[in-house]
């Protein structure tokens, strides 16, 4: 069940004197489906914010459509179960952490015999029981973060749209929050977020979708965006004493030497056999054999070239 | 609905209280109505006609100044700092945004005003006994009129910038309290274009001067109930077209 659909979705910003037209979003189409983690991946000023600004009804698409429980964007009647989160939140800085969370929870109309519970429960969850009675003014970056992913969990939501939800955080901080994320996706949770780090969204992820530029360029799984590079097999051997050359393999395969080792790559499973044999009928040692696999970066690096 | 703009009003109440610049205008207005003591002294003749004349002008003034400072910036900062991406990511119509910032500034002047209301009324009773109800009703429309300010701001800040929202309110208050002389002058103005504009203006705008009290006070005039129903619809008309015409232009606008 798709939880959010993006259909074609175009977005002209005018700027400068002259209202020069600038196309932030040059038709993406993409969906979530229910219960996945959804990463939307790019480089800064590819346009993630934007679309994420045009679900939320920040923003108005200039063409396209955008569902999000097969509801319009301007329609509130499914802002109750989506959680959000904006990049670099500011929140009013003269509230505590805790009468922030009440704030919101009141625009939720989440019912006051539960709140201080629910309250209680969230400020312990995203590590700030100790923060609550605290001005916001006095937090750091890391634990504005924090109070915002707190604020986004008030209603339980069934979706969270978290824009650079690890931006600004620790090390600590961002492992914690990851592992929260995983844990809200065992809760049956859906959660789409955007983030420029690479690592974040390959550890996350069911699927991603890579936009540059305003253009959605890959989608998909992470096998499916690292197949369409080619998965591999990696041999690594020695005590080779000649180059070894395949002869029923020749240029099935790529070869390198790094020290004693020969390295062999190949995309064909039935070659990765085939130098397994010849490397021990020819008294050679098989240090490893495994599969090779592309990293996110290099399929992002790819997508940046092209673009 | 109601809790949620009433959680909004609450919110910007609070926001309201804290702000600098409102303390600043409000000291300096409670002094300038002390000084009405003094001009008092220095007025042979005319004792409280110069406290209550003095005093409701400075009611006017320092309720407009204030509505106008706090009232350009309110949608602006919420936007400039993005408070408002997780306020409107709740169930919250961007209507019930406006109105609840609205309700929220209007509660806060009606604390400073009837602060300034009660503070002059005490002034008045000591030199005349308690017989000035009719200086709460003066003070009510000056309040009324703040709230025409405030709707206007809203207005303005929701399309444009800071400075240009306090330019045109400003222009507006001045022209809105001298709509009855520009309408006495046009009569010996020859150009046909500014004519039509004193009469766009007249007919258009709102005549601030309805509202100023002060003369019939000062002068214990008897007006008639019917004109002071008169004058307090002819305020929420203005409230609620300038209040209306903000809730399209922000509904339809993108919240960069």
């Amino acid at each position: 069940m798709e939880v959010i659909v993006i259909e074609n979705l175009v977005k002209e910003f005018r700027t400068g004197f002259m209202r020069r037209p600038f196309f932030a979003l040059k038709g993406v189409s993409m969906s979530v489906e229910k219960g996945e983690i959804f990463g939307f991946v790019g480089p800064n000023g590819a346009g993630k914010s934007t679309t994420i600004k045009i679900i939320m009804d920040i923003l108005r698409p200039t063409s396209g459509r955008v569902n999000v429980f097969g509801k319009q964007p301007s329609d509130i009647s499914w802002r109750n179960k989506v959680g959000f989160l904006p990049e670099n939140p500011y929140f009013y800085d003269y509230l505590k952490g805790r009468e922030l969370l009440y704030f919101y929870a009141r625009l939720l109309s989440i019912p006051s015999s539960f709140l201080n519970e629910r309250i209680s429960f969230l400020l312990n969850l995203v590590g700030l029981r100790e923060a609550g009675g605290v001005p916001l003014r006095n937090y750091s970056k890391g634990m504005l973060q924090r109070i915002g992913i707190a604020q986004a969990l008030l209603s339980d939501p069934e979706l969270l749209i978290l824009d650079e939800p690890m931006s600004g955080l620790d090390p600590v901080g961002r492992i914690e929050i990851k592992e929260l994320l995983l844990k809200l996706k065992r809760l049956g949770k859906t959660i789409f977020f955007s983030t420029h780090i690479l690592s974040d969204a390959e550890m996350l992820c069911d699927r991603i979708a890579i936009i540059v530029k305003g253009s959605v360029k890959r989608i998909g799984s992470l096998d499916e965006l690292l197949k369409q590079k080619g998965i591999g097999f990696e041999i690594v051997a020695e005590g080779l004493t000649d180059v070894p050359i395949i002869n029923n393999f020749r240029g099935n395969y790529e070869l390198k030497k790094e020290g004693e080792r020969w390295i062999f790559t190949t995309g064909d499973e039935k070659v990765a056999e085939g130098i397994v044999h010849y490397v021990i009928s020819h008294g050679g040692r098989l240090i490893s054999f495994g599969r090779q696999r592309m990293k996110l970066e290099e399929v992002f690096v790819e997508v940046m070239h092209e673009s | 609905m109601s809790g949620r703009i009433l959680s909004i009003a609450s919110i910007t109440l609070k926001e309201a209280l804290r702000d600098r610049i409102l303390y600043t205008i409000v000291f300096f207005s409670f002094f300038m109505i002390s000084l009405s003591l003094i001009l008092d002294e220095i007025t042979v003749g005319q004792q409280t006609k110069i406290i209550k004349d003095f005093g409701l002008s400075m009611m006017s003034i320092f309720g407009a100044m204030l509505s106008i400072f706090v009232g350009i910036n309110l949608l602006y900062k919420e936007m400039e700092k993005r408070t408002v991406y997780n306020i409107l990511s709740k169930p919250v119509k961007r209507y019930e945004f406006i109105i609840g910032k609205y309700a929220g500034l209007i509660l806060t002047l009606a604390i400073i005003e009837f602060s300034m209301g009660v503070i002059l009324i005490m002034m008045d009773s000591f030199f005349e006994g308690l017989k000035s109800i009719s200086i709460a009703k003066a003070a009510f429309f000056t309040y009324m009129e703040v709230c025409i300010i405030t709707a206007i701001a809203i207005f303005f800040s929701s399309f444009s910038t800071p400075i240009l929202s306090g330019i045109f309110t400003f222009s507006l208050y001045v022209i809105g309290h001298f709509l009855n002389t520009l309408m006495e002058i046009s009569h010996e103005i020859k150009s046909g274009f500014v004519k039509l504009l004193i009469l766009f203006f007249y007919y258009f705008l709102p005549n601030l001067e309805n509202f100023n009290l002060r003369s019939v006070i000062v002068y214990d005039l008897k007006i008639s109930p019917d004109y002071y129903l008169f004058v307090f619809t002819y305020g929420l008309i203005y409230i609620v077209v300038f209040l209306f015409s903000s809730c399209i232009i922000f509904e339809k606008r993108d919240l960069k």
